[in-house]
């Protein structure tokens, strides 16, 4: 066998080993994080959902359930959604909360 | 045994061509480096969100006035309570208060004291208490950039016309624990509604749990209940539900919102994948082509030739979907995300005060190979076989 | 019937610049079993040529080229690649692989033959001990001398041992020792019933041709004629 070919070779097997031993290892970590997670929400009852660590200009990115919408999203334009600087800082981005179910119409009825 | 010698020296081909060898590397780990961290970033952000979604309260009431979220008056705990399918209400109070001479911002969430469980693994120190002095847990970014640690007394930061009290540090938020805890602090209730300068009662919103299969019926009972009184002059405030189901919603099209991004990442990756294409069919090609006719002229035959081609390709993006996602998790797990956390996540700087989320799960890998090997592959046996199906000396010249 | 036979054979090149060159043309001969076969002419009089479209290297304009009666020029890649195994080249400039060692430069053309790994590296130490060359066995062949290098090329041409050697100016860059040495390889491989077909200047090499066919502006000049000192 070619001394180059069996380098080469182990090379790989080595750099595919260490990635699979990193992928175990996160797999480990992820129930960890998970904990962690499942703690940190039940004790704050639910905070957080959006891509920012604050809620300065949009608590919408912060969290929806704060805010129904953000007050800056220009959609439908092109690149509208960026004129909030939250949203043009993440890559993550929802649409206004819109309950489903229940008009308001149908609230204000009763 | 032919078909494993010719593997070897396929492999063998990869050294034997360094350069070519280094460029195509360096250029696949330019195109999945960003992809596979971004990407595990999004991923990880995602399964935290979810976690929100899941773990928290079935049911968010606020009150909506003029098509706008405001706090619920003192009875609306009360009325919600009374409602059939209804376990548990909490109120919460939640808002932004500004700390120390830069006016840091910060979000302000208080609970009562009685839904605060003895310790969490998730606070180093202790959860806040009613008192005679404002009891907080602070978050690890306000924690660091106000320099606050367990025991620090803060300053009044808000005027109340019943008058205004110390603030100490009881908690802090650890690092690994969501994003969210970041410019977080946490308090009682009561101490909230005073920090806001809110009569007792005041609850920005009302968390609510219900029997299993009753979410809905409550939602819908909650949406129809008569608008609360005018306390405040303003106006009667209708009832505004969230369900875990309307979060749960918005999830894939945030998701969708993150494809079309990577979508624009995958245009760069497109013309850089073209110049790895260009780098990979040209960097050496007279040398390979003659390399090739050499081997031809002496009993090789055209799909063996090939076959030495896609071995080296297989190779050389195993190399490089491997080291770019060891790189992304150095990056991400060592580095904490350091500079690419703040494209992913709102409102985070260089380097981040809490320990990034994030997800390397072996699919995108996968993807990240594939991607590579087609890039790779298409440069590396498109010129092997064009110098292949010529005749030896026209290749050779 | 001949070993390799050319019918009307023809090559011809086009220039960038358009003209039309005409390497071969109408070139007929056969070549025996058995024989060594020596194509002379001044340069540029198509030996090369001829020399590639006998060993399967390249494809006639016009013209065929017949091995044992079965026509080259009809053969597939896997017929043609089975052709070439039956052969071994030297090539003028040396065609080594300059990133591969000397070793490798001669065990590469053994793996399509399916010769088992530690088969080929004796054959190639034995090839190398044979041309004095046993301690450049791991040198690149791009380090190594150019004598060095056609040692290296008639080593990697023997090693598959071939019934058709095909050598252009085999001994052009040899001292007269090794130059001698060679031309006693290339009479053991005659003496063992095998074909050579040859290019060369050197006086040594002409010796040993049993026929010679000469060429001159891709045209053979005059017919055939038997060698003067031909040998076994």
């Amino acid at each position: 066998m070619d001394a180059r070919g069996v380098r080469l070779l182990l090379v790989l097997l080595m750099l595919v080993g260490v990635t699979a031993g990193v992928l175990f290892f996160e797999a480990r970590q992820e129930s960890v994080r998970q904990t962690q997670a499942e703690e940190f929400q039940r004790l704050v009852g639910g905070m957080g959902f959006g891509p920012a660590s604050d809620w300065e200009d949009c608590p919408f990115s912060f969290d929806p359930r704060l805010g129904g919408s953000c007050g800056l999203n220009s959609g439908p334009l092109p690149g509208g959604s960026c004129f909030c600087p939250r949203h043009a800082e993440s890559i993550f981005s929802y649409p206004a909360l819109q309950p489903q179910h229940y008009p308001a119409q149908e609230g204000s009825s009763q | 045994m032919l078909f494993l010698d010719i593997v070897h020296t396929g492999l063998a081909s990869v050294l034997l061509h360094r350069l070519r060898s280094l460029v195509c590397v360096l250029a696949l780990l330019a195109i999945l480096l960003p992809y596979l961290t971004a990407l595990g970033l999004s991923r990880g952000l995602e399964a935290e969100a979810e976690s929100s979604a899941r773990l928290g309260a079935d049911l968010y009431v606020a009150g909506n006035q003029f098509g706008r979220m405001v706090p619920l008056p003192p009875d609306a705990e009360a009325r919600v309570k009374q409602l059939e399918g209804v376990t548990r209400v909490v109120p919460r109070v939640v808002g932004e208060v500004f700390l120390g001479k830069d006016h840091q911002r910060a979000v302000l969430l208080g609970l009562p004291p009685s839904q605060f469980p003895a310790w969490s693994s998730t606070v180093e120190g202790e959860l806040p208490r009613s008192g005679s002095v404002n009891e907080l847990v602070i978050g690890t970014t306000l924690a660091q950039r106000l320099n606050l640690k367990i025991g620090s007394m803060i300053p009044p930061f808000y005027q109340n016309e019943q008058g205004e009290r110390l603030s100490r540090v009881v908690g802090l938020f650890k690092a690994n624990a969501p994003l969210w805890q970041a410019n977080l602090i946490l308090t009682t209730l009561d101490t909230a509604q005073a920090i806001f300068a809110q009569p007792a009662g005041v609850a920005t919103d009302l968390l609510v749990w219900c029997r299993p299969g009753y979410e809905e019926a409550v939602a819908r009972s909650i949406t129809w209940l008569p608008s609360l009184g005018d306390q405040t002059g303003r106006g009667p405030v209708r009832f505004q539900v969230t369900t875990r189901q309307d979060l749960l919603v918005l999830l894939p099209q945030g998701l969708m919102h993150r494809e079309g991004l990577f979508n624009l990442h995958f245009v760069l990756v497109f013309i850089i994948g073209i110049l790895v294409f260009l780098v990979v069919s040209g960097l050496g090609l007279g040398e390979r082509r003659r390399e090739i006719a050499i081997l031809k002229a002496m009993g090789w035959q055209t799909d063996q030739l090939l076959l030495r081609g896609v071995v080296e390709s297989v190779a050389l993006s195993l190399m490089g979907a491997c080291l770019a996602f060891l790189l992304a998790w150095v990056w991400l797990r060592l580095l904490n995300g350091y500079g690419i956390a703040g494209v992913v996540l709102a409102g985070v700087g260089v380097m981040p005060d809490f320990q990034v989320p994030f997800r390397l799960a072996p699919i995108p890998l996968l993807l990240g190979f594939v991607l590579a090997f087609v890039i790779v592959g298409t440069g590396t046996v498109y010129s092997s076989w064009r110098a292949a199906i010529a005749p030896p000396r026209d290749a050779m010249r | 019937m001949a070993l390799l036979d050319t019918h009307a054979l023809c090559k011809e090149y086009r220039l960038s610049s358009g003209i039309l060159i005409r390497a071969l043309e109408e070139v007929s001969l056969a070549v025996e079993r058995g024989s060594i076969t020596l194509l002379t002419g001044p340069s540029g009089s198509g030996k090369t040529t001829l020399l590639a479209l006998l060993g399967a290297l390249d494809r006639p304009t016009r013209g065929t080229v017949r091995l044992e009666g079965v026509e080259l020029t009809r053969c597939s890649d896997v017929e043609l690649a089975r052709v070439r195994r039956r052969m071994g080249f030297v090539f003028q400039d040396y065609a080594l692989i300059p990133n591969l060692t000397a070793e490798e430069n001669i065990t590469y053309p053994l793996i399509p033959r399916r010769v088992p790994p530690a088969e080929r590296r004796q054959r190639a130490l034995e090839l190398l001990q044979r041309f004095g060359m046993e301690n450049r066995l791991r040198v690149r062949a791009g380090s190594l001398s150019g004598g060095e290098q056609q040692r290296v090329a008639v080593a990697r041409a023997l090693a598959g041992d071939p019934d058709v050697l095909l050598a252009d100016e085999p001994t052009s860059s040899l001292d007269a020792e090794t130059a001698d040495f060679v031309c006693a390889v290339f009479q053991e491989f005659h003496h063992a019933g095998k074909t050579a077909i040859l290019v060369s200047h050197d006086p040594r090499v002409v010796a040993l041709a049993t026929a010679v066919y000469s060429l001159r502006n891709g045209q053979l000049v005059p017919p055939p004629t038997a060698a003067p000192t031909a040998s076994a």
